[in-house]
């Protein structure tokens, strides 16, 4: 199975199929590479494909002072994964807390980062939204396994498939809580509205008009602040939740794909 | 012609509990569960308990009434919040979103925050 070791030292699995320019999909909270498995050979037709698990996610190994809690060390570990893999520069998609991931990495580096696409991962007020002050926080340290499966229940679509959303929690579960409780300190900790003045490269924003945890006004606010300096395209999609990819892989494929052709992505 | 049932009418608790003992995802979440908890609307002032006790490893019972009497935890909020929650609403959207507070036993909520989920959905499913 192919793993990388980051300059930090964390051994990274990642998935990898296709080939043309590079495509680095990064996964959002509690989840790991499985979360593209329904559209990682759709985009390996355009694209070489890596798909990444984030450190303590899916077969990563932990860093050595424990999960991240931080986005800013998520995107650091993308960084040094695509340097370690020989990327000298790629489309960085993220999902969900993996979006916050993937922007930050873009700003750190621009000259690595050739365009992002963020899935449900456009996310700004997130303390509003999402809810995640220290309260909350307190209440999901307490059973982040619990939390995030009623969070993952809740955040799909009116359209999903009974099956598609076992699929997802069957993944979720997996993670260790440490982990899981670790991501919603990241994610509930990120300020995307800080860093988008920093974003230098074309930004696809799809998202999905039920995703309450991520809503579409957040996603299209982002994409509104972006418009003044970068090209962005935006979709939304109705009757789809949080997890486009895996609710409706064939439509989040074939939109997101056009969206990036018409910013030569 | 507002039809948001009333959560708090006693018929439609009877049918919550109804549903709820015959709901198999209520009974994978009911396992060894042995939990009384409460809703409290602070507009009304009413308050009701739904209690989940698991017979054995097939069967489960889910029962309902007024008060807060042994309640381990409550979710309270105004009215608008659990006309919300019987329109579909998840229970967790409106704790987030802090329309809906827990009151009592903070841990003992969130350990059972499945079953609390098993429980909250069917709301949506009761008629006025």
């Amino acid at each position: 199975m192919p793993y990388v070791v980051t300059a930090d030292g964390v051994r990274t699995y990642y998935e990898q199929a296709g080939s043309g320019p590079a495509l680095v999909m990064v996964h959002g909270a509690s989840q790991d590479t499985l979360s593209w498995k329904y559209v990682i050979d759709l985009f390996a037709r355009h694209y070489s494909v890596y798909a990444l698990d984030l450190p303590g996610h899916g077969k990563s190994g932990l860093p050595v002072g424990g999960p991240h809690t931080a986005t800013p060390d998520n995107a650091r570990t993308v960084l040094q994964c695509l340097d370690a893999l020989d990327i000298r520069d790629a489309v960085l998609m993220g999902h969900s807390m993996g979006g916050g991931v993937v922007a930050q990495a873009a700003v750190f580096s621009p000259a690595h980062v050739r365009g992002l696409v963020l899935v449900d991962g456009a996310s700004v007020n997130v303390v509003k939204s999402s809810g995640y002050n220290p309260h909350i926080l307190s209440m999901a340290r307490i059973n982040p396994g619990d939390w995030f499966e009623v969070s993952f229940r809740t955040l799909m679509g009116s359209a999903v498939h009974a099956q598609r959303v076992e699929d997802l929690i069957a993944d979720a579960r997996r993670c260790d809580p440490a982990v899981a409780f670790a991501d919603i300190c990241a994610f509930g900790g990120f300020r995307m509205e800080r860093i988008l003045h920093g974003i230098r490269c074309p930004v696809v924003i799809v998202q999905g008009a039920q995703d309450w945890s991520v809503p579409p006004e957040s996603a299209r606010e982002v994409a509104r602040q972006l418009r003044d300096h970068v090209p962005v395209e935006y979709v939304e999609w109705q009757d789809v939740g949080h997890f486009p990819q895996n609710e409706c892989p064939q439509t989040f494929y074939q939109d997101t794909r056009a969206a990036m052709v018409r910013l030569l992505l | 012609m507002n039809t948001t049932p009333n959560l708090f009418d006693p018929s439609v608790l009877a049918a919550w509990t109804r549903l709820a003992t015959s709901d198999a995802f209520v009974a994978r979440c009911a396992i060894l569960a042995d939990l009384r908890l409460g809703l409290r609307n602070t507009d009304s002032g009413q308050a009701l308990w739904l209690s989940v006790t698991e017979n054995s490893a097939q069967d489960h019972c889910v029962q309902g009434g007024f008060g807060r009497q042994d309640v381990a935890f409550y979710l309270e909020g105004p009215q608008d919040a659990f006309d919300d929650l019987a329109r579909g609403l998840p229970f967790n959207r409106l704790v987030r979103q802090h329309r809906l507070t827990v009151g009592g036993d903070l841990r003992c909520c969130v350990q059972n925050w499945l079953l609390l989920y098993a429980l909250m959905r069917l709301s949506a499913q009761l008629e006025a």
